[in-house]
């Protein structure tokens, strides 16, 4: 069954979480809503769970519609970003919640729990306190209770948030890895555009209360749509429209990949300042032959000698690191 | 989630109780007290117009006193860690807990004219101000204190490395920030002293407050409409006062926000400061219930021990209108439980609607009660359900009533601080809303649950204004049964008062070790 947002809106007081906002979810794929902070990408989430209703707009499911549906009629799993595990109950308990409600006969129940602790890694850790596991931990464990009565939908809201780098990039992953093989439907926020690659399948770009931008995540990462999304998305060398001239491109904003640009062919650039980040290089260049400059980013590796400020260099700029945006 | 019929739905029962129980009964006195004679009689006599004068000279003074004696401990509480001090917060508990006449027999004990001290201060202003200070001083340095440690420990740093010295830090910053905390605690202190009535009726009865007045006029005089005059007059002075501390709340609890930074040890100066402190607190609190066990069991002008009271308390009834012991405690323990169980039901559907069903502008009816004294709560009674007042039913609502303010001010923070997510998960996990309540809810609320039984069963066990007006002698509970012994003559009847009064200190006492236990705060009082 897919999931269908019709024309969604919501406001809060004065503020417009939401304007119009359609968006449909194949099954069986992970779709990113990916946004920064105060984009709206958490009240779609919670109008999809039911925990806010929409002021306009209809949400369908496969047939159904369930727009005025409380989130208790809903079957859906939800992840939160800071898990909300039930104190009063512990691994188990919190697991076997939602079976309980569905007055599942205990031995039932206690079977189901073993199970889903399998799947997320946590064997055994029936009787655990939740307070007593670690960020991780809780996390598997409030990804397992979501999962407890195979929902038809997951939606997860910045579940990895509250992790530290390392932990959340080997959870990415596993995630990725768990929610392919289970085959279910996920809706996943995130204002982590690295995360949001590496989990969904598809990814929505939000932007004040809309969706700016939606497709595969490959195509997304690739042709950012306007110079928003390309900035937003991490690049850096966006030019507006007549900013940058050469030849056989169009005259309107475009966005250059400096991550296709290597530093090894033909056309002249000069270097005109040199920064360190960590392990890579920053280099700003100057090409006059455009007329304009960009950042270029890379490993010592990639460069022919030690550069500094006012070293001449020679760009290999292919046609594919131009991208065409749309004026915003 | 918009999913509020459960809690609006205990909203309304709750809301029906109080408008029942509460707001009717108050409308009939203001009714009563729209009558010509009733108003002639009290304000064409310039002796009430003199009991009012000095009803509110000897409050204004008793907060005075207090905030006198309690700011320095409240800025050594809010300042410092020390060893001792969560000891010390549940020390501060027993003049909140402790039976108004409990506390007045302590001091009768220890300054009264079979006193162990010798001196007798029976019937005077000072007394009646060192039992208000007792009772207040702790409410100054928890309220004070407490919002002091929660909220100036960075700001005090900021001020140390700015410069300041440690006294300049305690003008500069404390006391400003103090400021509206500690109108609030005076707030409080001024009500309580001006509705002042077990301590006045038991230590100084030539000295009648209002309240007292308003007994007299019931109880003895029959003259109601007098009464409900006084109790128009009184309300209007509490009402202005209680609404000045509701808007001073409101602005606490959103600087209260943030901090949680441990507390410093203090230094030579401060460890003297601190000790001396420490030492006036633990004879305000503990010297009048120390002479109380101690005269129980050593009546004065005997060497040895005696349980000469305690004999004639278990030699029971004697005539019809004098009730046994063992009937005043079992009453009491009955219309505690009973109590305990009607306002913690009450008070946590009070705070599920204003909280879960969003009925904000139901929060402050919570302090409705605590407003009107319980004095004016019995007369009331009296006035709009004459034949239920004087049952036990009209008791067991009475004391409900009086018990309402503090199970409601312990669990609307408690529930407030539930994380929504918890709620929210429990709905996308398939439970409604009262699966909700019963599943998640409740279950996290329990140390608040029993925090407010506790104090419930505490206030019940203590109830002295409202009891004392309604009740009946076979009705009778422990406080109106001691008050009852201590108006009898000879040393006998004193000795059995004073035993009476050990059993209900440690009957409370009990109560307390369980709200000490539960580890909750005990709320926005």
């Amino acid at each position: 069954m897919t999931l269908r947002l019709v024309d969604l809106s919501k406001r809060f007081g004065s503020i417009r979480a939401l304007e119009a906002v359609s968006l449909e979810l194949p099954q069986r794929q992970t779709v990113a809503l990916l946004g920064p902070s105060g984009c709206g990408k958490s009240t779609l989430l919670r109008l999809v769970a039911g925990l806010e209703h929409p002021d306009r707009g209809r949400i369908v499911h496969g047939e159904r519609e369930i727009t005025g549906l409380p989130p208790q009629k809903r079957a859906m799993g939800v992840v939160f970003q800071d898990y909300a595990l039930f104190p009063h109950l512990d691994v188990a308990g919190n697991i076997g919640f939602s079976l309980v409600e569905q007055r599942r006969p205990a031995a039932e129940v206690r079977g189901r729990v073993a199970e889903l602790l399998e799947v997320v890694g946590l064997a055994g850790y029936e009787r655990r306190r939740v307070f007593e596991l670690s960020g991780g931990q809780q996390q598997r464990v409030a990804l397992a209770r979501a999962l407890a009565v195979e929902p038809s939908l997951l939606l997860l809201d910045e579940p990895l948030s509250n992790l530290d780098a390392e932990l959340r990039q080997s959870l990415q992953l596993e995630l990725r890895t768990l929610l392919a093989d289970l085959g279910v439907t996920a809706l996943y926020v995130t204002h982590d555009q690295a995360e949001a690659f590496a989990i969904a399948e598809r990814v929505a770009l939000m932007k004040a209360g809309r969706i700016v931008q939606l497709g595969p995540s490959d195509e997304v990462l690739a042709r950012p749509r306007d110079a928003w999304s390309a900035r937003f998305l991490g690049y850096r060398n966006i030019f507006g429209r007549g900013e940058v001239s050469a030849p056989g491109l169009g005259p309107g904003p475009l966005l250059l990949r400096d991550d296709l640009v290597s530093l090894t062919g033909g056309l002249p650039a000069r270097v005109e300042a040199v920064e360190r980040a960590g392990h890579r290089l920053r280099l700003t260049l100057v090409v006059p032959s455009w007329g304009a400059g960009l950042t270029w980013e890379g490993y010592r590796r990639e460069l022919p000698s030690d550069p500094s400020a006012g070293d001449e260099v020679g760009l290999d700029v292919p046609a594919s690191a131009w991208v065409e945006l749309e004026d915003s | 989630m918009r999913d509020q019929t459960l809690a609006h739905g205990l909203g309304l029962l709750a809301v029906a109780f109080l408008a029942v129980f509460f707001l009717f009964p108050l409308a009939a006195i203001v009714a009563r007290s729209a009558d010509v004679e009733g108003l002639l009689a009290v304000l064409g006599n310039p002796y009430y117009w003199g009991r009012f004068g000095f009803t509110l000279a000897q409050a204004l003074l008793s907060t005075a006193l207090t905030v006198l004696f309690g700011l320095p401990g409240a800025l050594l509480f809010g300042r410092y860690d020390f060893a001792g001090k969560r000891l010390l917060r549940s020390a501060f508990t027993v003049p909140f807990v402790m039976p108004t006449v409990v506390a007045a027999i302590g001091f009768l004990a220890l300054v009264g004219p079979r006193g162990v001290l010798g001196l007798d201060l029976r019937g005077t202003l000072t007394l009646i101000l060192l039992a208000h200070v007792f009772y207040n001083y702790p409410v100054v340095v928890r309220v004070v204190g407490s919002y002091l440690e929660a909220t100036a420990p960075r700001l005090r740093d900021a001020s140390a490395v700015l410069g300041a010295t440690s006294w300049r830090t305690i003008w500069r910053i404390d006391l400003p920030l103090a400021a509206p905390a500690l109108a609030a605690a005076a707030a409080l202190v001024f009500v309580f002293t001006f509705t002042s009535f077990g301590v006045i009726l038991i230590l100084a009865p030539g000295l009648p407050t209002v309240e007292v007045e308003i007994y007299r006029l019931t109880a003895r005089l029959l003259r109601l409409d007098a009464a409900a005059v006084l109790v128009i007059a009184q309300l209007l002075v509490v009402a202005l006062v209680s609404r000045f501390y509701v808007v001073l709340q409101s602005r606490l609890a959103v600087a209260m926000a943030g901090s949680g930074r441990p507390l410093p040890k203090p230094r030579t100066v401060a460890k003297v400061l601190l000790a001396l402190q420490l030492t006036f607190a633990a004879v305000l609190v503990l010297s009048p219930l120390v002479a109380l066990t101690v005269q129980a069991f050593w009546p004065s002008g005997q060497g040895e021990p005696s349980l000469a009271g305690f004999r004639a308390l278990a030699q029971g009834q004697r005539t019809a209108t004098f009730t046994g012991a063992g009937a005043a405690v079992s009453n009491s323990l009955l219309f505690a439980a009973g109590t305990m169980v009607a306002a913690v039901a009450l008070g946590f559907a009070f705070a599920y609607a204003v909280v879960r069903g969003g009925w904000r502008w139901l929060d402050e009816a919570s302090l409705l009660p605590l407003a009107a004294s319980a004095v004016t709560l019995g007369l009331g009674y009296l006035l709009a359900f004459p034949r239920l007042a004087t049952s036990p039913w009209g008791l067991l609502c009475a004391h409900t009533l009086v018990a309402f303010p503090f199970v409601a001010r312990a669990l609307l923070p408690a529930l407030r601080a539930l994380p929504a997510s918890l709620t929210e998960a429990a709905a996308t996990l398939g439970a409604g809303s009262r699966s909700r309540l019963l599943r998640v809810e409740l279950p996290l609320l329990r140390p608040s649950l029993t925090t407010a039984a506790a104090f419930a069963f505490a206030v019940s066990m203590g109830e002295f204004g409202a009891t004392l007006v309604i009740t009946r002698p076979e009705f009778a509970t422990i406080p109106v049964a001691i008050f009852d012994r201590l108006g009898r003559p000879g040393a006998l009847s004193y000795a059995s008062a004073l035993a009476l009064a050990v059993i209900l200190m440690a009957v409370t006492a009990l109560a307390m070790m369980v709200l000490e236990r539960s580890g909750a705060s005990s709320g926005e009082l």
